[in-house]
């Protein structure tokens, strides 16, 4: 039987938090069997409807509007792995709406990130590839033989599979002459915008690629960088360091790369490894993560049962993270970067907004039954999934409650809320 | 309350260990009034500032400062090249971009100095580390410290307020990053004010008192952020709008919070921000025309700015790329990542004028410019006579000073 405190780290790594009663009803299976069922997931995602945005109406063209619904995703999915390595991966292969310019285009791309997130890696490489926002990010977009263009060349390596070491500046010239011949067609509109081949521009001579040689195209440069031991071990440590610490584990990194090279790429037998790893529920590890504003937002969100909204995604965009927009190719760096001075106050004010998003009637399925502070208190904290608190962090909370909880319903609904918004604050609920 | 008085000590990993009430002297006593320059002790030398402005992903040194002088610059370059007839004329047949008028007005006023073909040796090609090179000044290895983060602990005896350090951005990025947490990130100044009720913001308050644990980190900067909150809320309203900068400019935006902290006397001595994404592959030309227009109506406002906040003389602006590109143009209308590039400098206490060699266009290597002035020739240059600090000690090892001050 697994105990509370694991399942709570899994829930808020492998997705965005569980509250009291969610982590209740996996009380009597053991680690095993609620890591099967996390991986156990639709072939073809979720079907979600996206929240109620009035006032304009809702608008695909529009970045918040986007941002909003993918927030409503993370809140209310039934598959909150699959949400979470959807964010994996737009920080992975970061690709960002104001190069791209078409927002539907930034949608189609999160389409495919979700739809491939917990699936073959290099099934998403070579998707990837030519996909067309990537195709305009990176500038394979209109690559011709004639003069090829290194950029995606090079950030495929250096960034989306083995990391730097295995290649030189000849393999980036090679892959680019492979990768040449994709254009995007922005005339022909059907949902998306379509990707078109040209035999006429592709380069089909042989290539010398990291020690091999053949007429190499695109879907070839994917398989064999897919298949790179480097890569195994890349993607290893980055998955490690997004769900679990930025201080590498060697022996669980180990067995992840071996995961992958045994299972040719699959990610969910990585992250089973991962998620079963003793190292993952290491004392090191638990709470020692500092949430993204995604993260941190969406779970709030979804621990409070409150929908997505525009005012949501420009909180987390002020937080410092604009989902659809990395700061570069890299993505978003993490960890102690999050905590900047304004990104920190925003923090602390969007505690504001769930006051307000939580209304002035009480809520039944939120602690506001509480008879005494210290219950009422104690209570919020279980919510946000905090434990342990530091004694500061719980005397702080209890001198706002007072000496008495309210007898009076709604007066004891003001004081629950307040106290929501100052727990969303607290330092133990910046970390994950 | 616990406010105003706080040291912190680093311990391995970077992780911030909150000492505080360790008798320093309250921030409020750095608030002075408009345009006071000597009024934060950090200030190193009398007052003098330092703020940089990094042109993130790789700007175009060829069509920054175009040498329509050289031949080869049209062979290179047939659909890119500046033509000789739009290019800003300088000095030897070199030309700035067409767009940047304000710059050419700086540059024969003697207010903006060029340093030609700057880089480092064996350039690395690669934006990230290339970016950590220029951050950190060390090519060998990878410091988890900044050049300037390096210069604020090691200056940072002094005293120094909250404010003294600040990078414009969500977070403080790695030039500024020192042992000492000095810097701070504001993104924006609207979001520097700890909403709700007293009893709420109190509670926030307490929380972030002193701890240590796990909790450190984030009680470290949020104490940080607090006090920067707070500094800025005392801060003497000293800015008066002197320019008019130019609508939907993101450089502009960030500037002009620069002149506000500036002006506002709260002790900022170093300031950091990013502009654009300079990484051009494909359909260069119109892209960097509109970046090069966008650099030079910001710059313009922020100088105008600055002289009309009395801060003329005591600010020093650096703008630099982690990479200039290829020399030769790529089939997409674009360019590759390259090496060498000009660095700009701005201010008041410069020489102005061109240093060192424009790089050949025909003596290559890897297709790319070679290297003519390190970089960190520059900021030693800067550390010693602008910063007021013996230079070695932050880059590491000794490297050659160049005649960019004046004296």
């Amino acid at each position: 039987m697994a105990e509370a405190a694991k399942l709570r780290h899994l829930f808020r790594r492998a997705g965005f938090g569980a509250r009291p009663v969610e982590i209740a009803a996996y009380r009597d299976q053991d680690l095993p069997a609620v890591v099967a069922d996390l991986l156990d997931v639709p072939a073809e995602p979720e079907t979600i409807a996206p929240p109620v945005l009035s006032k304009p109406e809702f608008n695909p063209e529009r970045l918040a509007d986007m941002q909003a619904i993918w927030l409503h995703r993370m809140a209310t999915t039934r598959y909150p792995l699959v949400e979470k390595m959807t964010l994996f991966w737009h920080g992975h292969f970061a690709t960002g709406i104001k190069k791209v310019g078409k927002a539907v285009l930034m949608q189609t791309q999160n389409d495919l990130l979700r739809r491939h997130s917990l699936g073959s890696f290099g099934a998403l490489l070579q998707a990837m590839g030519t996909d067309p926002a990537m195709l305009i990010w990176l500038d394979g977009n209109g690559s011709t033989r004639r003069a090829p263009n290194e950029n995606y060349a090079r950030e495929v390596m250096e960034l989306f599979t083995t990391g730097p070491g295995p290649y030189t500046e000849a393999d980036v010239k090679a892959a680019a002459r492979a990768l040449t011949g994709w254009r995007v067609d922005k005339d022909t509109f059907d949902g998306t915008f379509k990707v078109t081949f040209s035999a006429q521009a592709f380069d089909p001579g042989v290539k010398q690629f990291l020690g091999q040689s053949g007429k190499f195209t695109a879907a070839d440069i994917a398989g064999i960088l897919a298949r790179r031991p480097e890569t195994a071990k890349f993607l290893a440590a980055k998955l490690w360091r997004f769900f679990a610490s930025p201080v590498p584990d060697a022996a669980t990194v180990d067995a992840m790369a071996d995961a992958y090279l045994r299972s040719g790429g699959e990610i969910k037998e990585v992250l089973k490894t991962l998620f079963l790893a003793d190292a993952f529920y290491s004392d090191s590890v638990v709470n020692s993560q500092v949430k993204s504003p995604a993260e941190f937002v969406a779970g709030s969100l979804r621990l409070l049962g409150l929908p997505g909204s525009r005012e949501a995604a420009s909180l987390c965009t002020r937080m410092g993270q604009t989902l659809y927009d990395p700061p570069n190719v890299a993505g978003w760096q993490g960890g102690a970067a999050w905590l900047g001075a304004s990104s920190l106050l925003t923090r602390w004010n969007f505690g504001e907004a769930v006051r307000l998003w939580l209304g002035a009637v009480p809520r039944a399925d939120l602690p506001a039954t509480a008879a005494s502070p210290t219950e009422l208190v104690d209570a919020w904290l279980a919510q946000f999934g905090i434990n342990p608190v530091s004694h500061t962090t719980r005397e702080a909370l209890l001198k706002l409650v007072g000496d008495r909880v309210p007898a009076d319903g709604r007066a004891r609904w003001e004081v629950a809320r307040t106290l929501a918004r100052t727990v969303v604050a607290a330092p133990e609920y910046q970390f994950a | 309350m616990f406010l105003g008085r706080r040291e912190f000590l680093t311990v391995a990993g970077g992780v911030l260990v909150g000492l505080g009430a360790l008798g320093g002297r309250a921030w409020g006593g750095a608030v002075g009034s408009a345009g006071a320059t000597g009024s934060s002790g950090a200030a190193g030398a009398a007052g003098k500032r330092l703020v940089v402005i990094y042109l993130a992903g790789g700007n175009d040194g060829l069509n920054t400062v175009a040498p329509y002088g050289m031949g080869p610059y049209y062979d290179l370059r047939p659909r890119l090249a500046i033509k000789e007839a739009e290019a800003l004329p300088l000095a030897g047949k070199l030309g700035l971009h067409p767009n940047l008028k304000a710059m050419k007005g700086f540059y024969d006023a003697g207010r903006l100095t060029i340093v030609q073909g700057v880089g480092y040796p064996n350039p690395d090609r690669s934006h990230f580390r290339s970016y950590d090179i220029w951050a950190t000044g060390q090519t060998k290895g990878v410091s988890p410290v900044g050049w300037l983060g390096r210069y604020l602990d090691l200056s940072a005896a002094a005293g120094a307020g909250p404010l003294r350090a600040v990078a414009v951005g969500a977070s403080v990025p790695k030039p500024l990053v020192g042992g000492s947490g000095a810097a701070v990130a504001i993104e924006s100044l609207n979001e520097m004010k700890l909403k709700g009720t007293p009893a709420a913001t109190a509670a926030i308050r307490e929380m972030y008192g002193l701890g240590s644990g796990p909790l450190a980190l984030v009680r470290g900067r949020g104490e940080a952020a607090l006090a920067a909150a707070d500094a800025l809320q005392r801060m003497a309203s000293g800015y008066k709008a002197g320019a008019s900068y130019p609508k939907g400019n993101p450089l502009g935006n960030s500037l002009q919070l620069i002149v506000k902290l500036l002006a506002g006397g709260g002790g900022t001595q170093v300031l950091f921000t990013t502009f654009g994404a300079f990484d051009e592959h494909a359909g260069e030309k119109a892209h960097h025309d509109n970046l090069m227009l966008q650099f030079d109506q910001a710059v313009a406002a922020y100088q105008q700015d600055l002289a009309a906040n009395g801060l003329g003389g005591s600010v020093l602006t650096l703008v630099y790329s982690e990479f200039g590109r290829r020399a030769k143009e790529n089939g997409s209308g674009g360019t590759d990542h390259g090496t060498a590039a000009p660095v700009f400098l701005l201010g008041d206490g410069l020489r102005g004028g061109l240093v060192g060699e424009h790089p050949s266009l025909t003596d290559l290597q890897d297709f790319d410019l070679k290297l003519g002035i390190d970089f960190r020739s520059i900021y030693a240059t800067l550390l010693a006579g602008w910063l007021g600090q013996e230079p070695d000690a932050v880059l590491g090892q000794r490297y050659e000073r160049l005649p960019l001050l004046k004296t």
